[in-house]
């Protein structure tokens, strides 16, 4: 095996062909070489950075990619790298370094131009990061939730779906259309969300909804038979207007949803959503971080300073 | 140490003790992979009360080596 860093310009097609391949071997999806392109595309530097493991064959057969973000901290700019789409052939899983292999190609690339790193690691390789790697655990995520169909989500329930309807309906027509109650929770750690962030991260997947100055994006994704409307980001960050993009998914969406989930922190949950406790989420979320620079302190590992949600970690 | 140590693999890799063999090693053992061997170490600190250093984690690939680095913590 050998390894090598590389930035997404000096990929080749070839490379992003067998990202790709890889891509689609391991996680059982069907990606193509385009989708990689567009999302390896950095708004803020234009590229970002991998971490190749190469078998004998000059193929790749394991990868990471750290993708660079600008974000707010304390009110400076910083510049974060978000580590995703780890991925090793299950043919190449012996050599227990091989991500750390990868992990340090990627780096070594980078060079200074990363302040911090962050990801959102599945349970499986959440050990590694801050077990093996010594990335420290900043703190989990919540799952939020309106359930329309109830039997999708819990079996011997196939009769209680007029009931789960009926809460839905009667939930949604409790949210107030006015702003009255628009107060704005402000955290100090934020991704810069411009027009250019938007243009990449919102492809045609996502579904707008906007009223005046305010935005939120959601996408529908069949989960295990599961028709799950993700609400992946909202802004201004308030419970009136998470409310309102609840109830408008549900208006536009609710012949063909079983459920409507924000995943993030931080959010005083409208009364139509509410939050799943730890011991019933379908998977826990943490989020990890790693500083590489001494413009940052030790308020980032404080979860309570983060706006953060799907948007700040699934690509997808 | 040997046996506590066996029976934690047993645990940790959902097989039989009695199937775990004298020189079970990591990447030769179908089930200690990279993640059951995080779940090994995390096991294993819990269990002896220690806490062992990225450097000491990739050493630990047999039960050799396990009981050195647990001797060496006691």
């Amino acid at each position: 095996m050998t390894y090598s860093g590389k930035t997404t310009i000096e990929l080749s097609e070839k490379d992003f062909s067998e990202l790709s391949g890889l891509f689609n071997t391991v996680f059982n999806r069907k990606t193509d070489p385009a989708y990689f392109i567009h999302k390896y595309h950095s708004p803020y530097l234009g590229y970002s950075f991998h971490g190749l493991m190469y078998n004998d064959e000059g193929n790749i057969a394991g990868a990471i990619t750290i993708i660079p973000f600008s974000y707010s901290f304390f009110e400076n700019q910083i510049a974060t790298g978000c580590a995703v789409d780890l991925m090793i052939h299950e043919n190449y899983r012996k050599d227990f370094l091989s991500l750390k292999h990868m992990y340090d190609h990627a780096i070594e690339k980078s060079g200074s131009s990363l302040d911090f790193l962050y990801a959102v690691p599945n349970p499986n390789a959440y050990l590694y990061w801050t077990k093996f790697l010594k990335w420290r655990d900043i703190g989990q995520l919540n799952y939020y939730i309106q359930v329309l169909n109830i039997s999708k989500i819990k079996a011997g329930f196939s009769g209680f779906d007029w009931m789960s309807k009926a809460f839905s309906f009667f939930m949604n027509n409790l949210v107030l259309k006015s702003d009255v109650l628009r107060k704005e929770q402000e955290y100090p750690i934020f991704k810069m969300n411009n027009e250019t962030y938007r243009k990449y991260r919102f492809n045609k997947n996502y579904a707008e909804i906007t009223e005046s100055d305010k935005y939120a994006y959601y996408t529908i994704l069949n989960e295990m038979g599961i028709n799950t409307a993700y609400i992946v980001d909202l802004h201004p960050f308030t419970k009136s207007w998470a409310g309102s993009v609840v109830k408008q998914i549900y208006t536009l969406e609710k012949n063909h949803i079983d459920i409507i989930i924000y995943i993030g922190n931080n959010l005083k949950p409208p009364i139509n959503l509410i939050r799943v406790p730890r011991k019933l989420e379908p998977r826990s979320l943490h989020l990890v971080g790693h500083s590489l620079s001494e413009k940052i302190d030790d308020r980032i590992y404080n979860m309570d300073n983060w706006l953060f949600n799907l948007s700040d970690f699934d690509a997808r | 140490m040997r046996e506590d140590i066996k029976k934690i693999m047993a645990v940790v890799f959902s097989v039989e003790q009695g199937s775990i063999p004298e020189d079970v090693a990591y990447g030769i053992h179908e089930k200690w992979d990279s993640i059951h061997h995080l779940n090994l170490i995390v096991e294993l600190e819990s269990y002896f009360g220690v806490l062992f250093e990225p450097e000491e984690i990739q050493t630990m690939t047999n039960i050799d080596r396990i009981v050195d680095c647990l001797t060496l913590k006691k």
